[in-house]
């Protein structure tokens, strides 16, 4: 019987396969679009192709003894009902994952920029019209009735689905937008929230598949209404109670949601929540502050102030006033890439607008440098014309000067085409001044950029940057923690520090800013961190020991601040925070403060 | 008696507000060879298809003996269902895989010179009649379940499935239930006749008393009307009445000319007299 089911499943595969690989070949013969790619033809049908053909594996479970006459033999057979969903579920489920992984592997081999659906929605269509449409498989046997009844059904999945997301959100007086669901997420990390929205999801999956179950148990030949009036009666109850499951899940999870913690370097504790806002914790008091935004994580601190970019806003806490300001908002179509800097009284960031090429890959039209006064909100828009910007995903504010009156900034593509520097002045001239193997830096008034196998120190002279140092560089050092250099003001360093990436750890070293010398000082395991204008701590986990080491690097030194012993590494929804005051350990309901220099403990009371 | 193999109790099934099985009991016993009869729509099939699986009852229950595994009945549908994409070749590896046997007997398929690569839906009715019983014949089944299939085949190879049928219930001491119309052709094979009306048996007898039971008295006047009589019709110039039951005392206080009848004429009888009760409702 098995043996028949992969026969059967085998001549649909053939078929399909047969009109997903011909379909785009016959599109760029007959000259409809000639000038593009197979591969970039293919890959937007190959996904309706799957999402069509998830359709067809679960619908067609019994349509070939539908279709032959053979459902009365079939059924005659010495197998119970179960046995036979069994038999002919198996080698749909294995050609549905098979095909599944071959998108996966398109996908990451150059489909994800021509895709027609991102990856997650895309699975979650492809899984769940697969599970839905088998289970509707044996409700009738019209082809028609079962694609209407199978779209509808994932849209009464994923529509109950938001209607209890915005439902909770209403009790809890969570401000609605377009973007609720970020607003929404009660976990750290979006990978969370989406696994949250899936499992939320799979809950009205169940009405179906349980449904399907029993009552097929009892399938026979009768009219499609009696096995129907069988289905609907398993189904209206678990659906609602699904309904009030999931109401009630979403409910409890978010209502336990857990809450961000930021120390201050004056030793202010910041809490921010979706929905319960922002309060600010000192000694024995704690002071809310009143906004109608969200403000998401402290971003970048600078005095009294705390600064959150996300979701292309760029909003200022005052943590002396207790007052959040949103300095400014991108307009709808546009993007603030990557993130924002910040010198003297001025926020700077790139703004770009994401489209699409025919071929589907992705490029970014209308770049611009933004530069939003702090004091007055005006706004400076300095446009970015220079091609290699629109192909560049991350393009990096480095750093940022005068000479002779003029203002410039630099700014670094990314990983496009090597790292190319670029100059931009007032007017929008720009000038490529160069290209660095690794993110380059500007300090102390100087561009530190790579070779393969040397680091130039270049310094700007009538109008250009002259090398003025080469230091070799053989093991292949990264000096100034990456693009962390938030704050872009230029003060004067002694050193900066730097690291490369082991087969097992990390090795350590450090850039004499006076003599260009680089001293290598050490190997460990995590991470570096980098507060400006000149703090670098290690955060070292040893899952072993279930500890947190802290470091401080200062003048070639590593120093051991504190080791963390009670700090359940484990548990992946504990959270170890460096912040320019100190650390913040949040372990569940429970908040840890510990505050630099020496991280001993600080209480708040009201905490 | 031979031992029960299988016992039906109160079957009771609905489609829509219709009742097609109301409260069906019956019991098979080994060898024993059963014809159920009925007017068009009275709830045979729907009873045969339970037995084979192939519906299941609201209520009630069908159990069989443990010596009659599933993999021991065998069922031709009406429909004469079979996958009928598959070559005649592909199906009976099928059906052999399926029931676990291991030497299948062509002498069937050989008789009707089938051609093993052509496909089913292309035989004809009669052969796809006889290569469906040469399936299940391959089974060695404890129960053979036959559904109103006879008629659609013509006299030669109704014959041969008669015969091959006879056989098998020699060789193998098979039940066989047939759900039948006509019994000219059959005669010989029931052992027990069951009338069926509104999803219940109104008659099972063994064929050997029933002629005792049921019998036919011709006249051109009327007779009495305390003979109870299960059907009457008129003909040209006389009248036939089908008396049910008959004894020999009712013989002796109406004393008519009581003739004995074929199977045939007793069931039309039967079916008969429930259209002329529909009839009078």
């Amino acid at each position: 019987m098995l043996k028949k089911e992969i026969n059967d499943v085998l001549k649909q595969i053939v078929f399909f396969t047969a009109a997903v690989l011909l379909l785009p070949a016959f599109l760029i013969i007959t000259t409809i679009i000639s000038d593009q790619s197979y591969f970039s033809v293919f890959f937007p049908l190959f996904q309706f192709g799957l999402i069509f053909g998830a359709f067809f594996m679960g619908s067609s479970l019994f349509s070939l003894e539908h279709g032959q006459r053979g459902m009365e033999y079939l059924l005659s057979l010495p197998y119970s009902r179960l046995q036979l969903i069994g038999f002919k579920i198996l080698p749909r489920i294995i050609t549905v994952m098979i095909f599944f992984v071959a998108f996966w592997i398109l996908y990451n081999a150059g489909g994800e920029d021509l895709a027609a659906f991102p990856f997650a929605p895309f699975s979650a269509i492809y899984f769940f019209l697969f599970l839905i449409s088998l289970s509707l498989s044996a409700n009738s046997e019209n082809f028609l009735v079962l694609f209407v009844a199978s779209f509808f059904s994932l849209f009464i999945c994923f529509g109950l689905l938001f209607l209890i997301l915005w439902l909770v959100m209403l009790i809890k007086g969570i401000p609605f937008s377009p973007l609720f669901l970020r607003y929404f997420f009660t976990w750290e990390h979006a990978a969370e929230a989406s696994a949250f929205i899936l499992f939320v999801a799979s809950i009205f999956l169940l009405p179906f598949l349980i449904s399907f179950i029993l009552s097929f148990k009892k399938y026979d030949i009768r009219p499609a209404k009696v096995y129907n009036r069988r289905y609907f009666k398993f189904f209206t109850p678990i659906l609602i109670l699904g309904f009030i499951v999931s109401f009630l899940f979403v409910y409890w999870s978010t209502g336990t949601g857990y809450r961000q913690y930021y120390l201050t370097q004056d030793l202010k504790l910041i809490e921010s929540h979706p929905y319960s806002g922002i309060k600010i914790y000192e000694d024995n008091k704690v002071h809310k502050v009143e906004a109608d935004f969200y403000f998401w994580w402290p971003y970048l601190e600078d005095n009294e102030y705390l600064y959150d970019g996300s979701f292309n806003k760029i909003i200022r806490l005052n943590t002396t006033d207790y007052m959040a300001e949103l300095l400014y908002e991108a307009p709808s179509e546009r993007d603030i890439t990557w993130q924002f800097w910040k010198y003297d009284q001025t926020i700077a960031f790139v703004e770009r607008t994401e489209k699409r090429e025919r071929n589907r890959k992705r490029y970014f039209s209308d770049n611009q440098l933004v530069l939003v006064d702090e004091a007055s909100k005006e706004l400076t828009r300095i446009p970015l014309e220079y091609q290699l910007l629109e192909k560049s995903y991350s393009p990096t504010l480095i750093g940022t000067d005068r000479i002779d009156g003029r203002q410039f900034w630099l700014i670094c593509t990314g990983r496009y085409k090597k790292n190319q520097i670029l100059r931009i002045w007032e007017d929008g001239q720009i000038e490529n001044i160069g290209e660095s193997q690794k993110a380059p830096l500007y300090v102390n008034r100087m561009l530190i950029s790579y070779t393969d196998k040397d680091v130039i120190i270049s310094r700007e002279k009538e109008g250009h940057f002259e090398t003025i140092r080469k230091t070799p560089n053989s093991q292949g050092f990264q000096f100034g923690v990456g693009y962390l250099r938030i704050n872009l003001n230029n003060v004067s360093l002694k050193e900066v520090y730097g690291w490369r990436r082991g087969p097992k750890s990390l090795k350590y070293a450090r850039l004499s800013l006076e003599n260009f010398e680089i001293e290598e000082f050490g190997e460990t395991k995590g991470y570096l961190q980098f507060f400006y204008p000149d703090k670098y701590y290690l955060v070292e986990t040893n899952h072993i020991a279930s500890a947190v080491n802290v470091y401080e690097f200062k003048e070639g030194k590593m120093k051991l601040l504190r080791t963390f012993s009670d700090f359940d590494t484990t548990e992946i929804r504990n959270r170890f925070r460096l912040c320019k005051g100190g650390v913040v350990i949040r372990e569940g309901k429970k908040v840890r403060v510990y505050a630099f220099p020496d991280l001993k403990e600080i209480k708040f009371k009201k905490l | 008696m031979t031992e029960k193999i299988v016992e039906v109790e109160n079957l009771k099934l609905n489609i829509g507000r219709k009742k097609i099985l109301d409260n069906t009991s019956f019991e098979l016993h080994k060898g024993e060879s059963v014809v159920i009869a009925g007017r068009n729509g009275s709830g045979k099939t729907t009873f045969l298809k339970c037995m084979a699986n192939v519906i299941f009852p609201d209520q009630g229950s069908i159990i069989f003996s443990e010596e009659v595994p599933q993999e021991k009945i065998g069922y031709i549908s009406d429909q004469l269902s079979l996958f009928e994409n598959y070559t005649v070749k592909q199906g009976i590896h099928f059906h052999a895989s399926v029931f676990q046997i291991e030497d299948f007997d062509y002498t069937l398929i050989n008789e009707l010179k089938l051609d093993l690569k052509q496909k089913i839906k292309n035989l004809s009715a009669g052969e796809r009649t006889l290569y469906h019983l040469s399936l299940i014949l391959a089974q060695k089944p404890e129960i053979l379940l036959i559904d109103e299939i006879i008629h659609v085949i013509d006299p030669y190879l109704r014959e041969k499935f008669l015969e091959a049928v006879i056989d098998l219930m020699d060789r193998c001491q098979t039940a066989v239930v047939m759900v039948n119309h006509t019994f000219s052709e059959i005669e010989k094979i029931p052992e027990r006749v069951l009338v069926m009306e509104k999803g219940q048996f109104i008659l099972d007898e063994k064929s050997e008393t029933l002629g005792e039971k049921l019998k036919k008295v011709v006249s051109e006047a009327e007779i009495s009307k305390e003979v109870p009589c299960i059907f009457q019709r008129e003909l040209s110039y006389f009248r036939e009445y089908f008396v049910y039951p008959f004894n020999e005392q009712l013989r002796k206080k109406f004393p008519y000319d009581y003739k004995n009848t074929g199977l045939n004429e007793i069931i039309k009888a039967f079916i008969g007299g429930q259209y002329v009760k529909k009839g009078n409702q």
